[in-house]
C-alpha cells in the first residue's frame, strides 16, 4: 500500500513541526511549507498529495489564496483549514469553495488526526434525487472539490466507498435504508432532506437530518459538510 | 495639544493596546498548543520499557499536556471576558484609534502631488508610531487593503527611520507607501477593513 502524502502549510514552526511529527507517527509521509507560495511550488514540483492542511492567517498568502492557488495546480486535492479565527468571512469563503473541514487552532491533535484520517479515507456525499437534479448538484459539489455521487439508496448501500453525507429527495427517502446507510458508515452521516415547494416531511422520516427547500443552497451544503467533518 | 487631540490619542493608544493584548493571547495560545502537541507526540513515541522504568515520564508528559491545555483555557476565558475572540487586525487597530478623526486624515482620493495634508491631531512621530505599534502588535498578520490614506510629514533632514520601517512593513503587507524625501513627506495607504 502506498503511503499517503500530506502537505502541511504553516508559518508557525512549532505548529508545523508538531503536526508533522504526529502524522509521521501515524505512517503518513509529510512535507511542510512555511507559506502559500512555497506550498504551491511544492504541489507543482512534488505532487500529488492526498491532503493539504493549511494555516489560515499567514503573511503574503492567506489560507483562501493558498487554497485557490493549490486548486489551480491540483483541483481535486482535499484541503483542510486550520485557524484560530473561524468566524472570518474569508474562512467561510474557503469553506464554501470546498475546504474539507476547518480545524480550530491551537490544534487538538487527537481530533486533528481523526479528521485528517477521515479526509484521507475519501468520503463521498451521495445524492439521491431525480437524475437531472442529482447530476446538477453533484456537478456543483465536484466543482468545489467535494466528492459527490448521484445514486439510489440501494446503490449507496451496496457501494464500498465511505460516505459521510447523504442528500435525499423527501419522496425517495426510505426510513429503513437511511438507517442502514447510517449504520453502515463508520462515521456520522450528515443527512439532508430536499423538499419541493409546499411538500411536507412525511411522518415516516424520523432519521434526524436537515430539511431544506429545493433548489439546495450549495454553499450552505459545503459549509454544513465542513462543520460536520470537523466534528468527526 | 488640545483636549480633543488627547482624547483621540487615548483612543488610539487603547486600540493599539487592545490589539497587542489580543495578539499576545493568540501567540501564547499557539505556543501552548505546540508544547501540548509536542508532549502528545513524545507520549505516543515513548517506548513501553521507558515508561515502565520511569513511571514519572508518562506522568510528566501527561502533566505538560494538561497544564498547557489549562493555560489555553485561561487565555480563551480571558478573551471571552474582554469580548474579543480574535485580535483586531492591523487596519482595525489603526482605524479604530483614529476613527473620529477620519475626516481630517483619511481620503478615498488617489494620492496626488500637492500640499502636505498633515494629520492635525498627530505629529509625525506619533502618526508613524501609531502605524508601527499597530504593525508590531500584529507583525505576522495579513489583512485586506482599503482606501483610507494617511499623509504625514516630518521635520529635519533625511527620512525618519520609523517611516522607513513603516514603509517596509506596509509594502510587505500590501499597503501602499510613497516617500518624498525632498519634501519630507510620506504618504501611507493604510490597509483597513473593507
Amino acid at each position: 500500500m502506498t503511503t499517503q502524502r500530506i502537505l502541511i502549510v504553516d508559518d508557525d514552526a512549532g505548529g508545523r513541526m508538531t503536526l508533522a511529527a504526529n502524522l509521521e507517527l501515524d505512517g503518513y509521509e509529510v512535507v511542510t511549507a512555511e507559506g502559500g507560495a512555497e506550498a504551491v511550488r511544492i504541489v507543482r514540483e512534488q505532487g500529488p498529495f492526498a491532503l493539504v492542511i493549511t494555516d489560515f492567517r499567514m503573511p503574503e498568502m492567506d489560507g483562501l489564496d493558498t487554497l485557490r492557488a493549490i486548486r489551480e495546480v491540483a483541483p481535486a486535492v482535499r484541503i483542510v483549514i486550520a485557524t484560530g479565527f473561524a468566524e472570518e468571512s474569508r474562512v467561510d469563503a474557503a469553506v464554501t469553495e470546498g475546504a474539507f473541514a476547518v480545524l480550530t487552532k491551537p490544534i487538538c491533535m487527537e481530533r486533528a488526526l481523526r479528521v485528517l484520517s477521515h479526509a484521507l479515507a475519501g468520503p463521498v456525499v451521495v445524492v439521491v434525487d431525480e437524475a437531472g437534479d442529482a447530476n446538477a448538484l453533484v456537478s456543483a459539489l465536484n466543482a468545489r472539490a467535494i466528492d459527490a455521487l448521484a445514486c439510489t439508496l440501494d446503490e449507496a448501500l451496496a457501494s464500498s466507498r465511505p460516505l459521510d453525507g447523504c442528500v435525499v429527495a423527501v419522496h425517495l427517502a426510505e426510513e429503513s435504508k437511511l438507517r442502514a446507510l447510517a449504520a453502515r458508515s463508520g462515521t456520522r452521516v450528515t443527512l439532508v432532506y430536499v423538499t419541493n415547494p409546499r411538500e411536507r416531511m412525511p411522518r415516516t422520516c424520523t432519521v434526524p437530518g436537515f430539511v431544506v427547500p429545493r433548489p439546495i443552497d450549495v454553499p450552505w451544503l459545503a459549509r454544513t459538510m465542513a462543520q460536520a467533518r470537523a466534528a468527526t | 495639544m488640545t483636549s480633543r487631540d488627547a482624547a483621540i490619542g487615548a483612543r488610539a493608544a487603547e486600540a493599539i493596546a487592545s490589539a497587542k493584548t489580543s495578539h499576545l493571547r493568540h501567540g501564547l495560545r499557539n505556543r501552548l498548543g505546540s508544547i501540548r502537541n509536542a508532549a502528545f507526540f513524545l507520549r505516543r513515541r515513548a517506548r513501553p520499557e521507558w515508561l515502565e522504568a520511569e513511571p514519572r515520564l508518562a506522568e510528566f508528559l501527561d502533566l505538560i499536556q494538561a497544564e498547557a491545555s489549562a493555560g489555553e483555557v485561561l487565555l480563551a476565558e480571558a478573551s471571552a471576558e474582554r469580548g474579543a475572540g480574535e485580535p483586531t487586525d492591523f487596519g482595525s487597530a489603526v482605524a479604530a484609534g483614529a476613527a473620529t478623526a477620519e475626516q481630517e486624515w483619511t481620503s478615498a482620493e488617489p494620492i496626488a502631488p500637492g500640499p502636505v495634508v498633515a494629520a492635525p491631531f498627530l505629529d509625525v512621530a506619533s502618526a508613524v508610531k501609531l502605524v508601527l505599534d499597530a504593525a508590531a502588535a500584529l507583525e505576522t498578520r495579513s489583512f485586506s487593503v482599503g482606501a483610507a490614506e494617511l499623509t504625514v510629514a516630518w521635520p529635519g533632514d533625511g527620512t525618519d527611520p520609523r517611516v522607513e520601517a513603516a514603509h517596509r512593513l506596509l509594502r510587505a503587507w500590501g499597503g501602499r507607501v510613497a516617500i518624498d524625501r525632498e519634501a519630507h513627506v510620506v504618504r501611507l495607504a493604510l490597509p483597513v477593513p473593507a
